[in-house]
Protein backbone atom coordinates (compact mmCIF):
# COMPACT_ATOMS: atom_id res chain seq x y z
CA UNK A 1 0.00 0.00 0.00
CA UNK A 2 0.97 3.35 -0.57
CA UNK A 3 3.00 5.03 2.59
CA UNK A 4 0.70 8.45 2.15
CA UNK A 5 -2.53 6.27 1.70
CA UNK A 6 -1.02 4.22 4.94
CA UNK A 7 -0.45 7.17 6.85
CA UNK A 8 -4.10 8.48 6.08
CA UNK A 9 -5.72 5.17 7.03
CA UNK A 10 -3.69 5.21 10.22
CA UNK A 11 -4.76 8.82 10.80
CA UNK A 12 -8.26 8.50 9.94
CA UNK A 13 -8.24 4.65 12.83
CA UNK A 14 -6.56 6.79 15.28
CA UNK A 15 -8.94 9.47 15.14
CA UNK A 16 -12.03 7.71 15.25
CA UNK A 17 -10.39 5.23 18.00
CA UNK A 18 -10.23 8.29 20.21
CA UNK A 19 -13.62 9.79 19.16
CA UNK A 20 -15.19 6.32 20.31
CA UNK A 21 -13.28 5.87 23.32
CA UNK A 22 -14.42 9.61 24.58
CA UNK A 23 -17.68 9.10 23.88
CA UNK A 24 -17.65 6.05 26.27
CA UNK A 25 -16.05 7.67 29.00
CA UNK A 26 -19.27 9.53 30.36
CA UNK A 27 -21.32 6.75 30.10
CA UNK A 28 -19.03 4.28 31.53
CA UNK A 29 -18.30 6.87 34.50
CA UNK A 30 -22.32 6.94 34.94
CA UNK A 31 -22.78 3.49 34.57
CA UNK A 32 -21.20 2.60 38.05
CA UNK A 33 -19.97 -1.08 36.86
CA UNK A 34 -17.71 -2.73 39.10
CA UNK A 35 -15.72 -3.89 36.43
CA UNK A 36 -15.29 -0.34 34.37
CA UNK A 37 -14.71 1.18 37.90
CA UNK A 38 -11.76 -1.59 38.11
CA UNK A 39 -10.53 -0.89 34.95
CA UNK A 40 -10.57 2.78 35.67
CA UNK A 41 -8.82 2.31 38.64
CA UNK A 42 -6.30 0.81 36.74
CA UNK A 43 -5.34 3.11 34.25
CA UNK A 44 -4.94 5.81 36.84
CA UNK A 45 -2.47 4.02 38.37
CA UNK A 46 -1.00 2.48 35.08
CA UNK A 47 -1.27 6.04 33.70
CA UNK A 48 -1.10 8.63 36.70
CA UNK A 49 0.79 7.46 39.50
CA UNK A 50 2.84 4.58 38.00
CA UNK A 51 5.17 7.18 36.44
CA UNK A 52 5.20 9.81 38.83
CA UNK A 53 8.57 9.18 40.63
CA UNK A 54 10.52 8.25 36.98
CA UNK A 55 8.67 11.65 35.60
CA UNK A 56 9.80 14.10 38.47
CA UNK A 57 13.83 12.53 39.22
CA UNK A 58 13.91 13.30 34.90
CA UNK A 59 12.13 16.81 35.12
CA UNK A 60 14.81 17.50 37.76
CA UNK A 61 17.37 16.06 35.98
CA UNK A 62 16.56 18.24 33.10
CA UNK A 63 16.30 21.39 35.05
CA UNK A 64 19.95 20.99 36.93
CA UNK A 65 21.28 20.99 33.37
CA UNK A 66 19.22 24.15 32.39
CA UNK A 67 20.02 25.71 35.73
CA UNK A 68 23.87 24.81 34.79
CA UNK A 69 24.12 26.24 31.72
CA UNK A 70 21.88 29.31 33.14
CA UNK A 71 24.94 29.85 35.93
CA UNK A 72 27.38 29.97 32.93
CA UNK A 73 25.59 32.65 30.80
CA UNK A 74 24.80 34.32 34.25
CA UNK A 75 28.34 34.26 34.79
CA UNK A 76 29.22 36.07 31.66
CA UNK A 77 26.53 38.57 31.13
CA UNK A 78 24.74 38.75 34.68
CA UNK A 79 21.48 39.73 33.23
CA UNK A 80 19.11 38.09 35.60
CA UNK A 81 16.06 39.97 34.53
CA UNK A 82 16.48 38.95 31.08
CA UNK A 83 17.42 35.06 31.43
CA UNK A 84 15.69 33.73 34.42
CA UNK A 85 12.06 34.77 33.99
CA UNK A 86 12.55 33.73 29.84
CA UNK A 87 14.10 30.43 30.71
CA UNK A 88 11.34 29.47 33.35
CA UNK A 89 8.81 30.82 30.70
CA UNK A 90 10.95 28.10 27.93
CA UNK A 91 10.57 25.59 30.53
CA UNK A 92 7.16 25.70 30.70
CA UNK A 93 6.59 26.12 27.24
CA UNK A 94 8.88 23.83 25.55
CA UNK A 95 10.89 21.59 27.26
CA UNK A 96 7.94 20.36 30.14
CA UNK A 97 5.61 19.35 27.59
CA UNK A 98 8.24 17.48 25.22
CA UNK A 99 9.50 15.65 28.22
CA UNK A 100 5.49 14.49 29.52
CA UNK A 101 5.20 13.48 25.52
CA UNK A 102 8.25 11.87 25.20
CA UNK A 103 7.33 9.78 28.32
CA UNK A 104 3.58 8.99 27.41
CA UNK A 105 5.19 7.85 24.14
CA UNK A 106 7.39 5.60 26.16
CA UNK A 107 4.67 4.58 28.18
CA UNK A 108 0.99 5.20 27.14
CA UNK A 109 1.70 4.46 23.27
CA UNK A 110 4.20 0.96 24.01
CA UNK A 111 2.08 0.44 27.05
CA UNK A 112 -1.40 0.05 24.61
CA UNK A 113 -0.08 -0.93 21.85
CA UNK A 114 1.40 -4.34 23.33
CA UNK A 115 -1.87 -4.96 25.56
CA UNK A 116 -4.05 -4.50 22.74
CA UNK A 117 -1.89 -6.62 20.34
CA UNK A 118 -1.38 -9.35 23.27
CA UNK A 119 -5.52 -8.94 24.04
CA UNK A 120 -6.11 -9.88 20.18
CA UNK A 121 -3.57 -12.84 20.38
CA UNK A 122 -5.52 -13.99 23.01
CA UNK A 123 -8.74 -13.96 21.30
CA UNK A 124 -9.96 -11.46 24.29
CA UNK A 125 -11.32 -9.00 21.90
CA UNK A 126 -13.34 -11.43 20.13
CA UNK A 127 -14.77 -12.99 23.39
CA UNK A 128 -16.00 -8.81 24.03
CA UNK A 129 -17.19 -9.22 21.01
CA UNK A 130 -19.35 -12.36 21.08
CA UNK A 131 -20.23 -11.16 24.26
CA UNK A 132 -22.49 -8.29 22.77
CA UNK A 133 -19.50 -5.78 24.44
CA UNK A 134 -17.96 -2.81 22.45
CA UNK A 135 -14.27 -3.64 22.48
CA UNK A 136 -13.09 -0.28 22.07
CA UNK A 137 -14.77 0.80 25.13
CA UNK A 138 -13.57 -2.07 27.33
CA UNK A 139 -9.94 -1.05 26.53
CA UNK A 140 -9.63 2.25 25.65
CA UNK A 141 -12.05 4.50 27.32
CA UNK A 142 -10.55 3.85 30.68
CA UNK A 143 -7.03 4.10 29.39
CA UNK A 144 -8.13 7.55 27.94
CA UNK A 145 -9.75 8.66 31.21
CA UNK A 146 -6.22 7.80 32.63
CA UNK A 147 -4.28 9.67 30.13
CA UNK A 148 -6.34 12.47 30.28
CA UNK A 149 -6.14 12.92 34.03
CA UNK A 150 -2.68 12.54 34.10
CA UNK A 151 -1.17 14.64 31.09
CA UNK A 152 -2.18 17.70 33.14
CA UNK A 153 -0.97 16.39 36.85
CA UNK A 154 2.49 15.31 35.10
CA UNK A 155 2.64 19.19 33.73
CA UNK A 156 2.24 20.57 36.35
CA UNK A 157 4.74 18.16 38.68
CA UNK A 158 7.13 18.32 36.12
CA UNK A 159 7.08 21.65 35.78
CA UNK A 160 7.13 22.47 39.85
CA UNK A 161 10.86 19.83 39.62
CA UNK A 162 12.24 21.22 37.10
CA UNK A 163 11.38 25.24 37.87
CA UNK A 164 12.66 24.22 41.42
CA UNK A 165 15.97 21.93 40.42
CA UNK A 166 17.19 25.38 38.06
CA UNK A 167 16.79 27.53 40.93
CA UNK A 168 18.96 25.37 42.88
CA UNK A 169 21.43 25.03 40.35
CA UNK A 170 21.85 28.64 39.56
CA UNK A 171 21.98 29.22 43.56
CA UNK A 172 24.57 26.45 44.28
CA UNK A 173 26.60 28.58 41.31
CA UNK A 174 26.42 31.16 43.93
CA UNK A 175 24.82 33.54 40.78
CA UNK A 176 21.66 34.47 41.84
CA UNK A 177 19.95 33.45 45.32
CA UNK A 178 17.31 31.03 45.78
CA UNK A 179 14.74 33.96 46.87
CA UNK A 180 15.70 36.34 44.21
CA UNK A 181 15.02 33.40 41.65
CA UNK A 182 12.00 32.61 43.01
CA UNK A 183 10.88 36.29 42.75
CA UNK A 184 11.64 36.89 39.22
CA UNK A 185 10.11 33.03 37.92
CA UNK A 186 6.53 33.44 39.72
CA UNK A 187 5.18 36.00 37.54
CA UNK A 188 2.44 36.10 34.96
CA UNK A 189 4.38 35.28 32.29
CA UNK A 190 5.48 31.75 33.62
CA UNK A 191 2.05 31.23 34.32
CA UNK A 192 0.50 31.90 30.88
CA UNK A 193 3.52 29.62 29.49
CA UNK A 194 2.77 26.56 32.19
CA UNK A 195 -1.09 26.95 30.86
CA UNK A 196 0.03 26.80 27.04
CA UNK A 197 2.15 24.34 27.83
CA UNK A 198 -0.42 22.18 29.92
CA UNK A 199 -2.17 22.30 26.72
CA UNK A 200 0.51 21.06 24.65
CA UNK A 201 1.57 18.53 27.07
CA UNK A 202 -2.64 17.13 26.89
CA UNK A 203 -2.25 16.99 23.22
CA UNK A 204 1.17 15.20 23.26
CA UNK A 205 -0.45 12.20 25.36
CA UNK A 206 -3.61 12.01 23.44
CA UNK A 207 -1.25 11.78 19.97
CA UNK A 208 0.53 8.73 22.03
CA UNK A 209 -2.89 7.27 22.46
CA UNK A 210 -4.36 7.48 19.52
CA UNK A 211 -0.62 6.17 18.09
CA UNK A 212 -0.56 3.35 20.51
CA UNK A 213 -4.55 2.60 19.83
CA UNK A 214 -4.14 2.55 16.33
CA UNK A 215 -1.11 0.16 16.33
CA UNK A 216 -2.56 -1.81 18.61
CA UNK A 217 -5.62 -2.18 17.02
CA UNK A 218 -4.61 -4.36 13.99
CA UNK A 219 -4.38 -7.34 14.90
CA UNK A 220 -1.23 -9.89 15.38
CA UNK A 221 -1.19 -13.75 14.44
CA UNK A 222 2.20 -14.16 16.29
CA UNK A 223 3.61 -13.37 19.73
CA UNK A 224 6.75 -11.69 18.33
CA UNK A 225 4.41 -9.49 16.78
CA UNK A 226 3.03 -8.08 20.26
CA UNK A 227 7.26 -6.57 20.65
CA UNK A 228 6.69 -5.38 16.97
CA UNK A 229 3.93 -3.23 17.72
CA UNK A 230 5.64 -1.77 20.57
CA UNK A 231 8.32 -1.00 19.23
CA UNK A 232 6.40 0.40 16.13
CA UNK A 233 4.52 2.42 18.64
CA UNK A 234 7.14 4.29 20.23
CA UNK A 235 8.54 5.47 16.72
CA UNK A 236 5.24 6.41 15.56
CA UNK A 237 4.29 8.04 18.62
CA UNK A 238 7.68 10.36 19.22
CA UNK A 239 7.44 11.28 15.36
CA UNK A 240 3.92 12.59 16.11
CA UNK A 241 4.91 14.51 19.22
CA UNK A 242 8.03 15.93 17.79
CA UNK A 243 5.60 16.97 14.52
CA UNK A 244 2.76 18.40 16.47
CA UNK A 245 5.72 20.15 18.57
CA UNK A 246 7.10 21.46 15.42
CA UNK A 247 3.49 22.77 13.84
CA UNK A 248 2.40 24.05 17.55
CA UNK A 249 5.63 25.98 17.65
CA UNK A 250 5.59 27.45 14.34
CA UNK A 251 2.26 28.02 14.58
CA UNK A 252 2.31 30.14 18.21
CA UNK B 1 -37.42 -15.22 21.58
CA UNK B 2 -36.65 -15.93 17.73
CA UNK B 3 -38.77 -12.71 15.72
CA UNK B 4 -41.80 -14.17 14.94
CA UNK B 5 -41.17 -17.41 15.48
CA UNK B 6 -38.97 -17.28 12.47
CA UNK B 7 -35.68 -19.09 12.10
CA UNK B 8 -33.03 -17.99 14.39
CA UNK B 9 -30.25 -18.58 11.53
CA UNK B 10 -30.11 -18.83 8.17
CA UNK B 11 -27.05 -18.75 5.28
CA UNK B 12 -27.97 -18.50 2.10
CA UNK B 13 -25.70 -19.27 -0.48
CA UNK B 14 -22.55 -17.68 1.52
CA UNK B 15 -19.42 -18.39 0.65
CA UNK B 16 -16.19 -16.92 1.76
CA UNK B 17 -12.98 -15.87 -0.45
CA UNK B 18 -9.49 -15.23 1.58
CA UNK B 19 -6.06 -14.57 -0.02
CA UNK B 20 -7.84 -15.56 -2.98
CA UNK B 21 -8.44 -19.02 -1.94
CA UNK B 22 -12.40 -19.55 -1.76
CA UNK B 23 -12.68 -21.24 1.70
CA UNK B 24 -16.54 -21.53 1.55
CA UNK B 25 -19.11 -21.91 -1.30
CA UNK B 26 -22.65 -22.21 -1.59
CA UNK B 27 -23.03 -22.83 1.98
CA UNK B 28 -27.09 -22.96 2.97
CA UNK B 29 -28.81 -23.96 5.47
CA UNK B 30 -31.60 -22.93 7.99
CA UNK B 31 -31.37 -23.70 11.59
CA UNK B 32 -34.78 -23.88 13.18
CA UNK B 33 -36.19 -22.59 16.74
CA UNK B 34 -35.25 -25.71 19.16
CA UNK B 35 -33.04 -27.78 16.20
CA UNK B 36 -29.55 -28.51 16.90
CA UNK B 37 -27.63 -29.02 14.00
CA UNK B 38 -23.70 -29.82 14.06
CA UNK B 39 -21.13 -29.39 11.29
CA UNK B 40 -18.49 -32.29 11.05
CA UNK B 41 -15.12 -32.49 9.07
CA UNK B 42 -11.40 -32.43 9.75
CA UNK B 43 -9.45 -29.46 10.98
CA UNK B 44 -8.37 -26.34 8.87
CA UNK B 45 -11.38 -26.66 6.34
CA UNK B 46 -13.09 -23.74 7.73
CA UNK B 47 -16.01 -24.93 10.35
CA UNK B 48 -14.83 -22.24 12.44
CA UNK B 49 -15.33 -19.97 9.61
CA UNK B 50 -18.98 -21.05 9.50
CA UNK B 51 -19.19 -20.00 13.45
CA UNK B 52 -17.75 -16.42 12.86
CA UNK B 53 -19.77 -15.53 9.75
CA UNK B 54 -23.18 -16.66 11.95
CA UNK B 55 -22.02 -14.53 14.44
CA UNK B 56 -21.25 -11.95 12.51
CA UNK B 57 -17.30 -12.00 13.29
CA UNK B 58 -16.68 -12.13 9.96
CA UNK B 59 -18.48 -11.01 6.67
CA UNK B 60 -19.57 -13.21 3.69
CA UNK B 61 -17.60 -12.36 0.43
CA UNK B 62 -21.37 -13.49 -1.37
CA UNK B 63 -24.40 -14.35 0.12
CA UNK B 64 -26.85 -13.54 3.01
CA UNK B 65 -26.57 -14.58 6.87
CA UNK B 66 -29.71 -13.83 8.82
CA UNK B 67 -29.54 -14.06 12.53
CA UNK B 68 -32.76 -13.66 14.09
CA UNK B 69 -34.39 -12.38 11.24
CA UNK B 70 -31.86 -9.66 10.74
CA UNK B 71 -29.58 -9.21 7.72
CA UNK B 72 -26.35 -9.56 9.41
CA UNK B 73 -24.61 -7.45 6.39
CA UNK B 74 -26.88 -4.14 6.97
CA UNK B 75 -26.53 -4.05 10.82
CA UNK B 76 -23.92 -1.74 11.85
CA UNK B 77 -21.57 -3.22 14.34
CA UNK B 78 -23.74 -1.87 17.35
CA UNK B 79 -26.94 -2.93 16.21
CA UNK B 80 -24.92 -6.68 15.51
CA UNK B 81 -23.43 -6.77 19.55
CA UNK B 82 -27.18 -6.37 20.28
CA UNK B 83 -28.21 -9.47 18.75
CA UNK B 84 -25.29 -11.20 19.04
CA UNK B 85 -25.77 -10.65 22.76
CA UNK B 86 -29.12 -13.14 22.37
CA UNK B 87 -26.47 -16.27 21.62
CA UNK B 88 -24.31 -18.00 23.69
CA UNK B 89 -21.21 -18.47 21.44
CA UNK B 90 -17.58 -20.34 22.93
CA UNK B 91 -15.48 -20.12 20.37
CA UNK B 92 -12.05 -22.38 19.53
CA UNK B 93 -8.78 -21.22 21.22
CA UNK B 94 -9.90 -19.97 24.25
CA UNK B 95 -11.71 -16.39 24.66
CA UNK B 96 -11.63 -15.41 28.97
CA UNK B 97 -10.03 -12.16 29.61
CA UNK B 98 -7.19 -13.08 31.25
CA UNK B 99 -7.08 -10.07 33.97
CA UNK B 100 -10.80 -10.27 34.99
CA UNK B 101 -11.71 -13.14 37.59
CA UNK B 102 -13.71 -16.09 36.62
CA UNK B 103 -16.63 -14.21 38.08
CA UNK B 104 -16.41 -11.47 36.19
CA UNK B 105 -15.10 -12.78 33.07
CA UNK B 106 -19.45 -14.23 33.66
CA UNK B 107 -20.65 -10.88 34.66
CA UNK B 108 -18.93 -9.33 31.37
CA UNK B 109 -21.93 -10.40 29.25
CA UNK B 110 -24.95 -8.68 30.98
CA UNK B 111 -23.88 -5.31 30.07
CA UNK B 112 -23.17 -2.45 32.22
CA UNK B 113 -24.18 -1.21 35.15
CA UNK B 114 -27.23 -2.03 37.68
CA UNK B 115 -28.66 -5.19 35.70
CA UNK B 116 -24.75 -6.64 36.07
CA UNK B 117 -24.94 -6.04 39.55
CA UNK B 118 -28.57 -7.13 39.93
CA UNK B 119 -29.15 -10.27 42.36
CA UNK B 120 -30.89 -11.76 39.67
CA UNK B 121 -27.67 -11.76 37.64
CA UNK B 122 -25.86 -13.11 40.42
CA UNK B 123 -28.05 -15.89 41.32
CA UNK B 124 -27.93 -17.20 37.69
CA UNK B 125 -23.77 -16.76 37.63
CA UNK B 126 -23.68 -18.60 40.88
CA UNK B 127 -25.83 -21.14 39.51
CA UNK B 128 -23.53 -21.64 36.26
CA UNK B 129 -20.89 -21.94 39.05
CA UNK B 130 -22.12 -24.48 40.16
CA UNK B 131 -23.30 -26.36 36.92
CA UNK B 132 -20.00 -26.48 35.63
CA UNK B 133 -18.32 -27.45 39.13
CA UNK B 134 -15.71 -24.51 39.08
CA UNK B 135 -17.62 -22.75 42.13
CA UNK B 136 -14.46 -22.94 43.69
CA UNK B 137 -12.41 -20.97 41.17
CA UNK B 138 -15.03 -17.80 41.31
CA UNK B 139 -12.66 -15.55 42.77
CA UNK B 140 -9.30 -16.40 40.46
CA UNK B 141 -7.95 -14.93 37.53
CA UNK B 142 -9.33 -16.45 34.14
CA UNK B 143 -5.05 -16.43 33.56
CA UNK B 144 -4.20 -18.63 36.46
CA UNK B 145 -6.73 -21.04 35.48
CA UNK B 146 -5.41 -24.26 33.64
CA UNK B 147 -6.67 -24.96 30.10
CA UNK B 148 -9.44 -27.51 31.12
CA UNK B 149 -10.27 -24.97 33.70
CA UNK B 150 -10.70 -22.02 31.32
CA UNK B 151 -12.86 -24.27 29.05
CA UNK B 152 -15.02 -25.01 31.55
CA UNK B 153 -15.57 -21.05 32.42
CA UNK B 154 -16.07 -20.73 28.89
CA UNK B 155 -18.83 -23.13 28.59
CA UNK B 156 -20.26 -21.69 31.47
CA UNK B 157 -20.29 -18.25 30.07
CA UNK B 158 -22.03 -19.36 26.94
CA UNK B 159 -24.72 -20.19 28.93
CA UNK B 160 -25.08 -17.57 31.68
CA UNK B 161 -26.94 -15.26 29.66
CA UNK B 162 -29.75 -17.90 28.77
CA UNK B 163 -29.15 -17.95 25.43
CA UNK B 164 -31.85 -18.68 22.28
CA UNK B 165 -28.93 -19.76 20.38
CA UNK B 166 -25.86 -21.69 21.27
CA UNK B 167 -22.37 -21.93 19.34
CA UNK B 168 -20.17 -24.22 19.89
CA UNK B 169 -16.42 -24.70 18.35
CA UNK B 170 -15.16 -27.90 19.58
CA UNK B 171 -16.52 -27.50 23.14
CA UNK B 172 -14.09 -30.47 24.75
CA UNK B 173 -10.88 -28.80 22.84
CA UNK B 174 -8.79 -28.68 25.99
CA UNK B 175 -10.51 -30.01 28.15
CA UNK B 176 -10.62 -34.36 26.42
CA UNK B 177 -10.43 -35.98 30.33
CA UNK B 178 -13.57 -34.24 31.56
CA UNK B 179 -15.53 -34.54 28.23
CA UNK B 180 -17.89 -36.95 29.14
CA UNK B 181 -18.77 -34.75 32.39
CA UNK B 182 -19.01 -31.78 30.10
CA UNK B 183 -21.00 -33.09 27.27
CA UNK B 184 -23.66 -34.15 29.99
CA UNK B 185 -23.75 -30.55 30.93
CA UNK B 186 -24.17 -29.07 27.85
CA UNK B 187 -26.98 -31.51 26.95
CA UNK B 188 -28.87 -30.46 30.32
CA UNK B 189 -28.35 -27.07 29.22
CA UNK B 190 -29.69 -27.60 25.06
CA UNK B 191 -31.91 -29.88 24.86
CA UNK B 192 -34.34 -30.29 27.61
CA UNK B 193 -34.65 -26.11 27.28
CA UNK B 194 -35.32 -26.12 23.83
CA UNK B 195 -32.21 -24.10 22.82
CA UNK B 196 -31.15 -23.85 18.67
CA UNK B 197 -27.54 -25.30 18.81
CA UNK B 198 -25.06 -25.11 16.27
CA UNK B 199 -21.89 -27.22 16.81
CA UNK B 200 -18.64 -27.24 15.31
CA UNK B 201 -16.74 -30.37 15.75
CA UNK B 202 -14.30 -33.27 14.45
CA UNK B 203 -16.23 -35.43 16.49
CA UNK B 204 -18.74 -37.25 14.26
CA UNK B 205 -19.89 -39.55 17.24
CA UNK B 206 -20.38 -36.52 19.28
CA UNK B 207 -22.24 -34.70 16.30
CA UNK B 208 -24.40 -37.84 16.47
CA UNK B 209 -25.22 -37.29 20.15
CA UNK B 210 -26.07 -33.99 20.28
CA UNK B 211 -27.98 -32.67 17.05
CA UNK B 212 -30.74 -33.58 15.53
CA UNK B 213 -29.33 -33.02 11.85
CA UNK B 214 -25.10 -33.35 10.56
CA UNK B 215 -23.59 -31.78 8.23
CA UNK B 216 -20.21 -32.19 7.00
CA UNK B 217 -18.14 -30.04 5.68
CA UNK B 218 -16.23 -31.10 2.39
CA UNK B 219 -14.29 -28.81 -0.03
CA UNK B 220 -16.19 -25.76 1.41
CA UNK B 221 -19.36 -26.85 0.59
CA UNK B 222 -21.78 -28.87 3.01
CA UNK B 223 -22.91 -32.08 2.60
CA UNK B 224 -25.49 -33.67 4.79
CA UNK B 225 -25.17 -36.59 6.76
CA UNK B 226 -27.70 -39.53 6.87
CA UNK B 227 -29.92 -39.32 10.02
CA UNK B 228 -27.82 -41.01 12.38
CA UNK B 229 -29.40 -43.21 15.36
CA UNK B 230 -29.15 -41.18 18.56
CA UNK B 231 -26.92 -42.66 20.65
CA UNK B 232 -27.17 -42.86 24.81
CA UNK B 233 -25.47 -39.84 26.02
CA UNK B 234 -21.51 -40.12 27.44
CA UNK B 235 -21.84 -40.82 31.20
CA UNK B 236 -19.19 -39.40 33.66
Amino acid sequence: MNPVVRGLRGLGVASWLVARSGCGIGPDLLARDAIVTQRMADALLTYLWAPLPVLAALASLVGIVAGTAAARLLALYHVELAIEPGLAASLCRDVVPLLVGLFAAGRVSVDLAARLAGASLAHEVDALEVLGRDPVRHFLSPALLGVLVAAPVHMLVAAACTLATTGLAIDLARETHWATYLHLVVSDGTARALAGGTAKGVLFAVLAFAVGAAIGARGVRDPADVGARATAAFTAGLLAIFAADAVWTVLA
Amino acid sequence: MSDAGGSPLVFDGVALVIGGARLLDSISFTLEPRERVAITGESGLGKSLILRLAAGLVSPSAGSIRLFGQELAALDPDARRVIRARCGLALQGGSLLAALSVEDNLRLGFGQGRVAASDRVQRRIDRMLVDFDIGHLAKRTAGALSASEQRRVELARVFVRDPELVMLDEPFERSHAAAAALEQRIHRQTVPRGRALLLATQDEALAARLADRCFALHRGRLVQQPSVESRPLAMS
